[in-house]
């Protein structure tokens, strides 16, 4: 398993580092973006602004996660189907489940370090300017844009591993499907009652990348 | 075992998928737009009249007793809802029940009341920092204060709000006046319009850990805290408060149990509002006043009540009426039949998004077993191609749980399992 | 031993389409222990694809496959463990270096032989931590080599080993692979289609020929038994006879001959020329010695 870990590491590296300076680059834009209203607007105006009109100062990091999840899905995977690489790695003297399982721990892994830095930054620039009050509300509101990068991540893995093309575009709208729903929420906290069952579909996914997996290795026919 | 674990996973989320997105992609593509009942109490013709919406542009203006108005006679039937049209047509100054009224005493005396669900404190996201106005400005216009507050377990503590530490002298000394005032922290519900885009401030109503509610403003600088006589044990669960120029009522108070009540300058007394019938959690409460009468109106997507009352708030005539919501038009009947069930998030009645389920009964059903013969037909077809024949004792009965999954969720679970079929 | 009573790999009513396409029909064959397995094949006849539905990789239409008493779509990881693959391409996770390359694949194998490794890298005369990325064809092929040969697998299934390699790359793997089954204990499964280099190295030999048609033999049987014969074209017939029962294959050559190919004995291909109206030359028919890579093209075709 750690030999698994390595090699994956090693290909996943440069990878993840250019990920980490992108969202690293996106939330030193959102500290200087907010740090200029602060310097432009009146405190107390933008407190208004973000509490009562909802107004989101975060919002340019919506996306981010999501895209996070995709790119390093795609690092991961994209290379490994169209190369035939991942046949290399089901001939390894280890069971099919097992492999998977540690595939998806490294990508879930990295993922995780990368979106709870951005969280952990996201909660910083906030609480920075504002009561912690609305740094947890942002949290909340951001949650769910973290787990569009998760879903991502996932959904981008089962559509790359599939052999089938109806298949794959099935998974695609069912995957984009869940990602809309992670960032339907236009106000914070919107989303709060979502989230548990959001979650629930998000760990759903992870068996569900074995159905891919499984053609993939037994020459599913679509 | 994994295989199958792993397409029941996915079946599970492609579905619920579909039962959020694809009645969602259908009345986007084929719903109209049924719009709410209006409902008044005409001091014209001492009635209740109605404006009803039939689809397109046909409205129907009438009253309870079947009289069909056309728009101007509607609208001249309300003339303190109407008093701009009605001053435009010269039908101003208007003698009712023997007082006069003109433009200006019109405008002055009329007020309107409005509590929608999704305005109330547990059904929207709130982050618990306000700020508290200065309600002696000194000039025309409200301005924010450098500073918000929060109620912790112990303090009315202040934040600076251009360096975001907390401001200990403000902290100290509001604190000491609101325990002055007899205060006691916690604090409960604690309800203000934080905005500076309404005619003058009458700061926040705060419950404190004894339920009594105390009326809390920042006058020249100093915190000013009255308790209030409103009952202890009343349990409010949303103040609304609605500074209105003139200044009769602070705003709404709905309790625990549903209970509506307007607060009164006058001394904060109570004034009970109608509420039988009344579920602040799916219906809008709205109250019109005007010199002559007082009318609640209140209801949802399948009826409308309204109680007319006199200036005392006696009700003498009440009227209530089915509603003609979207589920009266064909495309909604169409959808009920074309899905068992619909999962919607965003709800006109919170401002969260929440996981709702619609079940469409029986008619759903019959759409899952069109669906469930659909599937039995592609079987079919499937079979004979494979084999070159087919009798029923050559069907395998493996595929029950298939059918068990379609019959429950209709054409959700068809298109998946045709999608994911079984290997 | 248990092991040398199974068969390494049994394929019984071996039966695959591509869509309507039949790659094979009820194929059968057992690879018995220690011997090396030549599976010849023009490129697209299905030679990849049989690898495929050995190693589970594709699920056959029907019949099945057997490798060391395993289903193929059902590998245990100990079988797959005495199993060394090489893939069309000499595929191999190309983001390592020489190092990291070993240090992963080591960690799989407890009969690891890490100087076998170094010693077919060390010829390459790169630093060990060049990424393998940045090889060229020959020098990637040698590396998997000797990730292959460290791993001491039971048997060894090869791919098409000779696609981008040139003649000393190609005979360092024959070399290698001479070498490796000497003790007489190692399978060698492989694919190919350079037919030459396998003339020194293989024990049996399967022909592919599209369509499905398959011809499974011993290679001393079948250089034996089949004999080509060279005959100059009349200068009067454009025509040239075609196969029939005796006559497997007839093929044009070059300078006015053409050449008849069969199983049968010399007086039979005679008489068959004869039926279908063709003179014998004077001297009477002659068998040309081929080479193995002369038989598979009389065998399959040129085109």
């Amino acid at each position: 398993m750690r030999a698994l870990f390595l090699k994956e590491w090693v290909k996943l590296r440069p990878v993840w580092g250019l990920l980490l300076v992108a969202n690293g680059l996106l939330m030193l834009y959102l500290w200087i973006d907010m740090r200029h209203h602060f310097r432009v607007e009146h405190a107390e105006m933008l407190y208004y602004q973000a509490n009562r009109i909802g107004r989101l100062f975060y919002s340019d990091m919506r996306y981010a996660p999501l895209l996070t999840g995709l790119l390093l899905a795609l690092a991961q995977f994209w290379p490994e189907v169209t190369k035939g690489r991942l046949r290399l790695s089901l001939h390894l003297p280890v069971g099919l489940a097992t492999l998977t399982l540690t595939y998806l721990t490294i990508g879930l892994g990295g993922l995780a370090v990368l979106l709870l830095l951005e969280a952990l930054a996201l909660y910083g620039i906030i609480a920075l300017y504002f009561p912690i009050e609305f740094a947890n509300s942002a949290l909340v509101t951001a949650s769910a844009w973290i787990l569009a990068g998760f879903v991502a991540y996932l959904g981008v893995t089962m559509i790359v591993l599939e052999p089938g093309r109806g298949r794959k575009l099935f998974y695609s709208v069912i995957v984009g499907g869940l990602v809309w729903l992670c960032h339907l929420a236009q106000h914070y906290g919107q989303a709060a009652p979502l989230l548990p069952g959001l979650i629930a579909l998000t760990l759903l996914l992870i068996p569900a990348v074995f159905l891919p997996v499984f053609r993939f290795r037994y020459g599913g026919r679509s | 075992m994994m295989p199958l674990a792993s397409r029941f996973a996915f079946l599970s989320i492609a579905i619920l998928v579909m039962a959020i997105g694809l009645p969602e992609l259908y009345s986007k593509i084929f719903s109209v737009k049924i719009a709410p009942t209006q409902m008044f109490y005409s001091p014209v013709h001492q009635s209740f009249v109605f404006r009803e919406h039939h689809g397109d542009h046909d409205f129907v203006y009438s009253d309870q007793t079947g009289r069909i108005f056309d728009r101007k006679g509607f609208e001249t039937a309300i003339p303190f809802i109407y008093y701009k049209n009605m001053d435009l047509w010269g039908l101003l100054p208007l003698t009712l029940n023997g007082q006069r009224f003109d433009l200006a005493t019109m405008r002055e005396n009329r007020q309107v009341f409005e509590l929608s669900p999704r305005e109330i404190k547990d059904r929207r996201p709130a982050i618990a920092i306000q700020p508290l106005l200065e309600s002696n400005p000194g000039r025309t216009r409200l301005q924010f204060p450098e500073d918000v507050f929060r109620m912790t377990k112990t303090d009315m503590v202040f934040v600076n709000v251009d360096h975001n530490v907390r401001d200990e002298a403000l902290t100290t000394t509001f604190t000491a006046a609101l325990k002055q005032a007899g205060f006691t922290f916690p604090a409960g519900l604690i309800a203000g319009k934080d905005t500076i885009l309404k005619p003058f401030d009458e700061g926040y109503f705060i419950a404190d850990a004894t339920g009594a509610i105390f009326h809390v403003k920042r006058v020249n600088g100093a915190l000013s805290a009255v308790r209030t006589p409103i009952p202890t044990d009343l349990q409010p669960r949303h103040i609304k408060v609605s500074e209105n120029k003139a200044r009769a009522y602070y705003g709404f108070l709905l309790t625990q149990e549903g209970r509506l009540y307007l607060i009164s300058y006058d001394q904060y007394r109570l004034i009970p509002l109608p509420s039988d019938g009344y579920d602040p959690d799916r219906m809008s409460y709205k109250i019109l006043l005007n010199p002559l009468y007082k009318t609640a109106i209140y209801g949802d997507d399948h009826v409308i009540r309204a109680v007319a009352m006199d200036p005392d708030f006696q009700p003498f005539d009440r009227y209530e009426r089915p509603v003609p919501g979207p589920d009266s038009t064909l495309s909604w009947r169409v959808m009920t039949h074309l899905f068992p069930f619909r999962l919607t998030l965003a709800d006109r009645t919170s401002a969260f998004l929440d996981w709702h389920v619609h079940w469409h009964g029986v008619s759903g059903l019959m759409g899952s077993a069109l669906c469930l013969l659909a599937w039995f037909g592609v079987q079919w077809q499937c079979r004979r191609r494979a084999s070159g024949g087919i009798s029923w004792r050559s069907i395998s009965w493996r595929p029950l749980k298939e059918a068990l999954l379609i019959l429950c969720t209709g054409l959700f679970g068809l298109i998946a399992v045709l999608m994911i079929p079984e290997e | 031993m248990a092991i040398q009573e199974t068969p390494v790999i049994e394929v019984r009513n071996l039966t695959h389409f591509y869509g309507q396409r039949r790659i094979y029909e009820d194929l059968n064959f057992l690879v018995e222990p220690g011997r090396i397995f030549g599976l010849l094949g023009k490129n697209g006849v299905g030679k990849t694809t049989l690898i495929k539905l050995l190693m589970g990789f594709l699920r056959p239409v029907s019949g099945t496959c057997q490798v060391y008493g395993d289903t193929s779509h059902a590998l245990s990881p100990a079988t797959r463990r005495r199993v060394g693959l090489l893939f069309e391409g000499h595929l191999a996770h190309d983001y390592l270096t020489i190092a990291q390359a070993e240090a992963f694949q080591s960690r799989w194998y407890p009969k690891w032989r890490r100087d076998r490794y170094y010693d077919l890298v060390d010829r390459l005369a790169l630093p060990y931590s060049h990424k393998i990325k940045n090889m060229s064809e020959g020098q990637r092929s040698q590396v998997v080599l000797g990730l292959l040969m460290a791993q001491d697998p039971d048997l060894l299934i090869l791919d098409d080993y000779t696609m981008g390699l040139d003649a000393g790359y190609r005979r360092l793997f024959l070399d290698y692979l001479t070498d490796f089954v000497r003790d007489g204990q190692k399978t060698v499964f492989v694919t190919s289609h350079v037919v030459q280099d396998l003339e020194q190295l293989v024990d049996d030999v399967i022909f592919l020929q599209r369509g499905g048609t398959v011809l499974q033999t011993g290679l001393s049987a079948f250089m034996k038994d089949f004999c080509q014969y060279r005959l100059p074209c009349p200068p009067d017939q454009t025509a040239l006879p075609t196969p029939d029962a005796v006559i497997h294959n007839v093929e044009r050559e070059a300078g006015q001959y053409f050449s008849v190919y069969s199983f049968h004995p010399q007086d039979a291909v005679a008489s068959a020329l004869q039926q279908q109206g063709f003179a014998l030359p004077e001297t009477g028919l002659k068998a040309v010695p081929m080479s193995l890579e002369d038989a598979f093209i009389g065998f399959t075709g040129k085109y």
